[in-house]
């Protein structure tokens, strides 16, 4: 039955086709190359398939609209076929055509470059923000003279790479569902081999994540790109209020030499950006003074003014414009010194800050010129996702003769120590003050690379530019991955819990290859709120250590110290290595945990718990560091989950915790 | 160039006497107004709040504390008084006064809109031009996104006919400004000034008072917050979710926080003024009695009151919004997830948009609108959705209110991170429709009464904490809604819980705070059971409770086995070795007590006070070491300043003689008086070489 079934069919099928004419045209769709591809060699395959509803009984092709070549084809309702040719050089046009026995004729086109200079690749990666996680799986689309040129979808590490690109100025654009779009446009090649994108989630899904078009000029008519300029720049960035985006305008940025973005990212202490808030116009507006120092020279050179900005739906657009910038800084002529004090020392922020995007202004103490720390307004602190990680380098330059300063500082980062990649630059200056603590020293610049991996060490050197230059001697840093001290008894909203409890915290500093570990715990009693019922060490770090290669504590073992106020001095809680010394904060090496007993330091306000009353916990202080033996065990890595001073240390709070509260028994 | 003249032949003078006689140290007068910190307590220097019983016990505690009456809430029976002195100690030397309900420090804890970070507005928009921008959200003029079909559904609410017509919602918060043209049609008419007892009734009136301020910069937050509510529907700038709402100004941020004293009295004043509806976007860490007792009353009254949750980013409860019956509000962003800052927990009630909201801008600070952020921002948005319930359903218990709108949400589960979800104003309108019997069940009053009992009789259970903790609550489980409240317990013995949630719960107690009383663990008395919470109880017909704790009375009239030793003639003897049985710095407002010893020269001598932080009470202690002429050679206020407050002397005693040691606490050695039957201590003196 079902085989006549089946014949019946096929005889309805052939009746059909006989008693009406068959009209359907073969469709072809051309597999490869991509339409719009440039390559570098005349040789060419071009392969895809053409099906029918009857039949394709020939597929031919034609270069350049030249006479038509028959393809070999095995018959069939779809067929795939293969066929190599020969490129002029510049624009080809190649067609497919398919016929069926009827002679409907389908036919697909593409065009494609061969372009013997088209050898280039420009690569990079596509990231949440400054200093941020990747965005993996987001769709890029490279244009040139307003063709697309190619498209590719990211790498889970938020990486891309395009090849076979021939020289010129190109337009990346990305999108991915739920993400603000991002675009750059200006983009050099081959002068420019990589390009970070930063692409936000979207404020709102649903909206629209086309980002704004941007007008860049010298003053609203005479176009910036290519311009001549001495010692300032003259700019006005309009947003092109015909085109899509979403009103109001976060941001506009505007810097020179660097891709401008959250002050606390990307200013120094001797260079700066400029930033508009909530406007689609900055009005006639100059790059000057430290917008432009280190940069340029007294004959000219091209330098690129960057432009970034924001819309309401986070969707970036970034634009890089060539000039030619004259700066006349005497500062060139200088004979200069190396640099002295550089210290790289890697942060790692467990929960991610969302530069530039703080949701408000949040106001933060950075360092705003040599040896002065002031309060800048940094834009605000958003959604955060994932984590950051940037390198702080900081550096002196104590000859303040006005001779010996340099018109400019480049750091330069290495991962063997002998072969270095500029990652930036700023301008020069010299300030006799060098302190001891290096996140105070007077220069910094801070790295946020995206290719910034934990685990890996990177070399960084200072060298100040004037007549000559001369380099610093490098300091290294090994970022640490995230670093979270979960908080595990007594559990969030238990009761029965004892008067005396153990606070026992998760200390994953072995597995993040940490060499120690500062916390601070506070307790609080949860009606009242406002009496702190214990802090310990009323406030100062407990640090705790267990054993590896670099701390100098032996493998298995561990240290628990602290300052302990009433002591006046350091003290030791736990020494593992004799069952002679204290045990007063017990350790498990092996699982990975501390208990920090309630009131071992004897300042709690009271000696036990009050029964049937609710506490609450938190880590009011929770970062992993990791020493830098080769540098007199400096600490170069700092992995934050939890720090509540914007003003301190590495000056920006991060107030993410975990709290838990529970209940005294009777 | 007299005032330093003075200060500084006063500190003379002080020194000559501590030289020549028994101390008697400085009298620091405070500066009334000024916010301080004591002991970790943010509160106004030299004021005390007491709840009294009657007239007498009240100006028993002005007596005591020598402290002048500032202001009075009737409603509330309260009173802030001003006290030479610290308050914080003050108020603990008030502790147990027949006639008072309880004292504390004039709490000042909670941050101003302007020392928040995320709540400074993001710049002011003049020219938003709705282009771009998906055309639903534009409800007035300008784009919206927050009351889009997508957030919180505005306008199929107002379509509907549900626009809040009718109700009055208080804006306990800065004060507004009337005069916005996108506000000044929907001003209630009144503003209220609670420091001074004002009530403004012409805008001009409420202007100048604004402008007398003197920091218009730091005076936004409440005209952004009211347009959140009540910016009317008139083709201009912004519409708020409920616009047609009154709003009524209450000034607690002028612009730092006036204290608890007078946003009580501001409760009560809306409350008295027709408030259905509070608006509170403000909080912070602590338990304050007056203000708690000022919502119970907005409660009581039927009226509804919203909190924001705060902006801490954490798992963590704030109050007010972690107070019994108070809906709190966690802040949503544009994808209606909760936003990195909002703090979250088992109390939120909902979610509503507070990411880059567009609200109005004062006229002061130039008009318009502007984006701005925080908690305070999906509290009013909360405020508003119960402004439309209590427009169509003024009979809805705060309870109704709170559950008609977490039955509603876009995602009707529940989360710590958005309690029963997103606000969606067109499914609440929906319900509305239905009429005010299709309201969700009535809530509880539960009253828990303590009573301490033991050999000696039957006393009030005062400073005790009650925990009612629902049945069945998972711990630690992220969608697990089963509530928790505390409380704790008047001078009466009362702790009062309106509007909760009904339904079964594990009732804890315990006996008076230790870190107040200073009584020993094994007198406090605990006691756990269960308690059904019925749906309709009230204020006036409360599920009541009384609970007896077999515990210590708090003892309110000790014995000082070594009194008196007031005087050097008087001073007891202690010897090397030695600690005293329990003492009290406690029966005079200046109680010094004064022990002897005879030591050599040579000897290093360690005495060390045990008092509050090791024993527990309410003593600060303060210690000295007199010579044989009663000259001071030694003084020690705290072991370890601010966390240890208990006191030390450690010395080596320059020659042989008698010596002697003086007990006191802080407060007195700084001029004040402190009279405490919870001031307790022991002293211990040893040799130490």
């Amino acid at each position: 039955m079902r085989k006549a079934l089946g014949l019946g069919l096929l005889l309805g099928a052939l009746l059909l086709a006989g008693c009406s004419q068959d009209t359907v045209k073969p469709s072809v769709t051309i597999t490869a190359p991509q339409n719009g591809a440039t390559v570098n060699q005349d040789t060419l395959t071009v392969q895809g398939t053409a099906q029918d509803n009857v039949r394709v009984s020939r597929v031919t092709y034609q270069l350049n609209n030249g006479q038509e070549q028959e393809v070999p084809i095995t018959p069939g309702t779809s067929v795939n076929f293969a066929f190599t040719l020969t490129l002029q050089q510049g624009q080809n046009t190649i067609t497919v055509h398919a016929y069926d026995p009827s002679g409907n004729k389908g036919s697909a086109s593409v065009q494609v470059t061969y372009d013997p200079q088209a050898v280039h690749t420009l690569s990079g990666y596509v990231v949440r923000e400054n200093a941020g996680g990747p965005v993996a799986s987001s769709t890029l689309k490279l244009y040139r003279g307003g063709a697309l040129v190619a498209t590719t979808t990211t790498a889970s590490n938020g990486s891309f790479t395009f090849t076979n690109l021939a020289p010129g100025t190109y337009r990346l654009e990305a999108q991915k569902p739920g993400m603000a779009g991002s675009l750059v446009e200006g983009i050099r090649v081959p002068e420019m081999a990589s390009i970070t994108l930063i692409q936000k989630p979207a404020f709102d899904a649903t909206a629209t994540t086309t980002p704004p078009t941007l007008l860049i000029t010298q003053d609203g008519n005479t176009p910036l790109e290519g311009g001549t300029f001495t010692n300032a720049i003259p700019f006005r960035v309009q947003v092109d209020t015909s085109k899509d985006y979403v009103r109001p305008m976060r941001y506009i940025y505007v810097a020179l030499g660097r891709t401008p973005g959250s002050a606390f990212v990307t200013n120094s202490a001797t260079w700066t950006r400029r930033i508009f808030t909530d406007t689609e116009d900055t009005g006639n507006q100059a790059l000057s003074g430290s917008n432009v120092a280190g940069f340029g020279s007294a004959a000219g050179e091209t330098v690129y003014v960057e432009v970034v900005a924001y819309d309401f739906n986070q969707n970036r657009s970034h634009y890089i414009l060539p000039v030619t910038f004259v700066n006349t800084s005497a500062t060139q002529a200088n004979t200069v010194q190396p640099p002295t004090g550089v210290a790289a020392t890697a942060i790692t922020l467990t929960q991610a800050v969302g530069f530039y995007g703080v949701n408000a202004p949040a106001k933060i103490q950075v360092p705003v010129a040599k040896g002065q720390v002031g309060e800048l307004t940094l834009d605000p602190m958003a959604v955060p996702e994932e984590s950051n990680l940037y390198v702080e380098v900081r550096w002196c330059y104590t000859n303040t003769n006005s001779s010996a300063r340099p018109f400019a500082f480049d750091v330069e980062r290495s991962t063997d120590g002998a072969n270095w990649t500029r990652v930036g630059t700023v301008g020069g200056g010299a300030s006799s003050s060098c302190p001891s603590n290096p996140f105070n020293r007077p220069f910094y610049f801070r790295d946020a690379s995206p290719d910034l991996t934990p685990g890996q060490t990177y070399y960084y050197r200072v060298v100040a530019r004037g007549a000559n230059s001369a380099e610093s001697q490098p300091s290294s840093t090994t970022p640490l991955p995230p670093f979270f001290a979960p908080l595990l008894s007594p559990a969030d909203e238990s009761v029965g819990v004892s008067k005396t409890p153990d606070f026992v915290i998760g200390h994953p500093q072995l597995e993040i290859g940490a060499d120690g570990a500062a916390y601070n715990l506070v307790l609080w009693d949860m009606l009242t709120g406002d009496s702190v019922a214990w802090q310990t060490l009323a406030g100062y770090n407990l640090y705790v250590e267990f054993g590896n290669e670099d701390n100098g504590i032996p493998a298995g073992e561990a240290l628990v110290y602290g300052f302990h106020p009433a002591a006046n001095n350091l003290v030791i809680f736990t020494d593992t290595t004799d069952p002679n010394n204290p045990d007063l904060v017990p350790v498990d090496v092996a699982q990975g945990q501390v208990a920090l007993p309630y009131n071992f330091d004897g300042l709690a306000q009271l000696p036990e718990l009050q029964a049937l009353r609710t506490y609450a916990w938190q880590l009011y202080v929770s970062y992993a560091y990791k020493y830098n033996p080769g540098e007199n065990y400096r600490i170069s890595a700092y992995s934050i989950q939890t720090w509540p001073s914007s003003t301190t240390f590495i000056r920006i709070s991060r107030p993410g915790t975990q709290v838990f509260d529970f209940t005294t028994g009777e | 160039m007299k005032k330093p003249l003075i200060l500084s032949a006063l500190a003379l003078a002080v020194l000559l006497s501590a030289c020549s006689q028994a101390p008697r140290p400085t009298n620091t007068s405070p500066t009334p107004g000024l916010v301080t910190t004591s002991e970790g307590v943010r509160h106004y220097q030299g004021q005390v709040v007491v709840g009294y019983e009657d007239e007498p016990g009240l100006q028993e505690a002005i007596r005591k504390l020598r402290a002048k009456e500032v202001a009075r809430i009737p409603e509330l029976k309260a009173a802030l008084l001003e006290v030479p002195g610290d308050a914080v100690k003050a108020s603990r030397a008030l502790k147990g006064l027949p006639g008072l309900r309880y004292a504390e420090p004039h709490l000042a804890q909670v941050t101003p809109p302007k020392d928040d970070p995320v709540e400074l507005p993001r710049g002011r928009e003049s020219s938003l031009i709705p282009l771009g921008n998906p055309s639903d959200q534009i409800l007035d003029e300008l784009p919206q996104y927050a009351l889009d079909p997508r957030h919180l559904a505005a306008k199929a609410a107002w379509d509907r006919g549900f626009e809040g017509e009718g109700v009055v919602v208080a804006i306990i918060d800065d004060p507004a400004d009337v005069t916005h043209p996108d506000l000044a049609p929907n001003w209630a008419g009144k503003a209220y000034d609670p420091v001074t007892d004002t009530t403004y009734t012409s805008a001009s009136g409420w202007l100048s008072f604004i402008q007398n301020l003197n920091a218009p910069a730091d005076l936004y937050h409440g005209t952004y917050v009211a347009s959140t509510v009540s910016a009317p529907r008139d083709g201009q700038g912004i519409a708020g979710l409920a616009p047609k709402t009154k709003f009524l100004p209450v000034a607690i941020f002028q612009p730092d926080y006036v204290g608890d004293f007078y946003v009580a009295r501001g409760i009560v004043w809306a409350v008295n003024n027709g408030a259905q509806v509070l608006n509170n976007s403000w909080g912070g860490l602590g338990y304050g009695h007056l203000v708690k007792e000022a919502f119970d009353y907005a409660l009581a009254n039927g009226v509804a009151v919203v909190a924001s949750a705060g902006n801490s980013s954490k798992d963590e409860v704030r109050t007010p919004a972690g107070y019994p019956g108070i809906i709190a509000s966690a802040a949503a962003d544009g994808n209606r997830n909760k936003t990195d800052f909002s703090t979250y927990g088992r109390h939120i009630s909902s979610a509503a948009p507070g990411l880059d909201v567009l609200l109005a801008n004062p006229t002061w600070l130039g008009g318009g609108y502007g984006l701005i952020s925080g908690t305070s921002f999906s509290g009013p948005y909360t405020a508003a959705a119960a402004a439309l319930v209590k427009a169509t359903c003024p009979g809805a218990t705060p309870y109704q209110v709170r559950r008609a709108l977490e039955t509603t949400t876009w995602e009707e589960s529940f989360s710590r991170e958005k309690g029963w979800g997103h606000l969606n104003a067109d499914k609440l309108s929906q319900l509305l429709a239905q009429g005010c019997t299709a309201l969700p069940a009535k809530g509880s009053v539960v009253r828990i009464k303590v009573e301490y009992f033991n050999e000696r009789g039957t006393f009030p259970g005062l400073l005790a904490d009650v925990i009612l903790r629902g049945k069945g609550l998972k711990p630690g489980d992220p969608s697990d809604p089963t509530p928790v409240y505390w409380a704790r317990t008047d001078q009466n013995g009362e702790a009062w819980f309106y509007e909760i949630a009904p339904g079964e719960y594990d009732i804890y107690v315990a006996g008076a705070d230790l870190a107040l009383t200073g009584g020993l663990p094994e007198e406090r008395g605990t006691f756990v059971g269960t308690l059904v919470a019925t749906p309709g109880s009230s204020a006036f017909s409360p599920d009541s409770r009384l609970v007896r704790l077999n515990a210590s009375e708090v003892n309110l009239n000790p014995t000082d086995p070594y009194e008196p030793n007031d005087t050097l003639s008087q001073a007891k003897p202690i010897a090397y070795g030695q600690t005293t049985q329990l003492a009290y710095i406690y029966g005079q407002p200046q109680d010094y007590d004064y022990f002897q010893f005879t030591g050599s020269a040579g000897d290093t001598i360690k005495a060390r006070v045990y008092a509050r932080s090791s024993i527990g009470g309410t003593l600060d202690s303060y210690l000295y070491l007199l010579d044989a002429n009663g000259q001071v050679i030694a003084e020690n206020d705290d072991v370890v300043a601010g966390q240890i407050t208990d006191s030390e002397i450690t010395l080596t005693l320059p020659q042989s003689g008698t010596y002697y040691l003086v007990v006191t606490s802080y407060t007195i050695a700084n001029g004040g008086s402190d009279d405490s039957p919870f001031n307790k201590y022991r002293l211990e003196l040893q040799k130490t070489n």
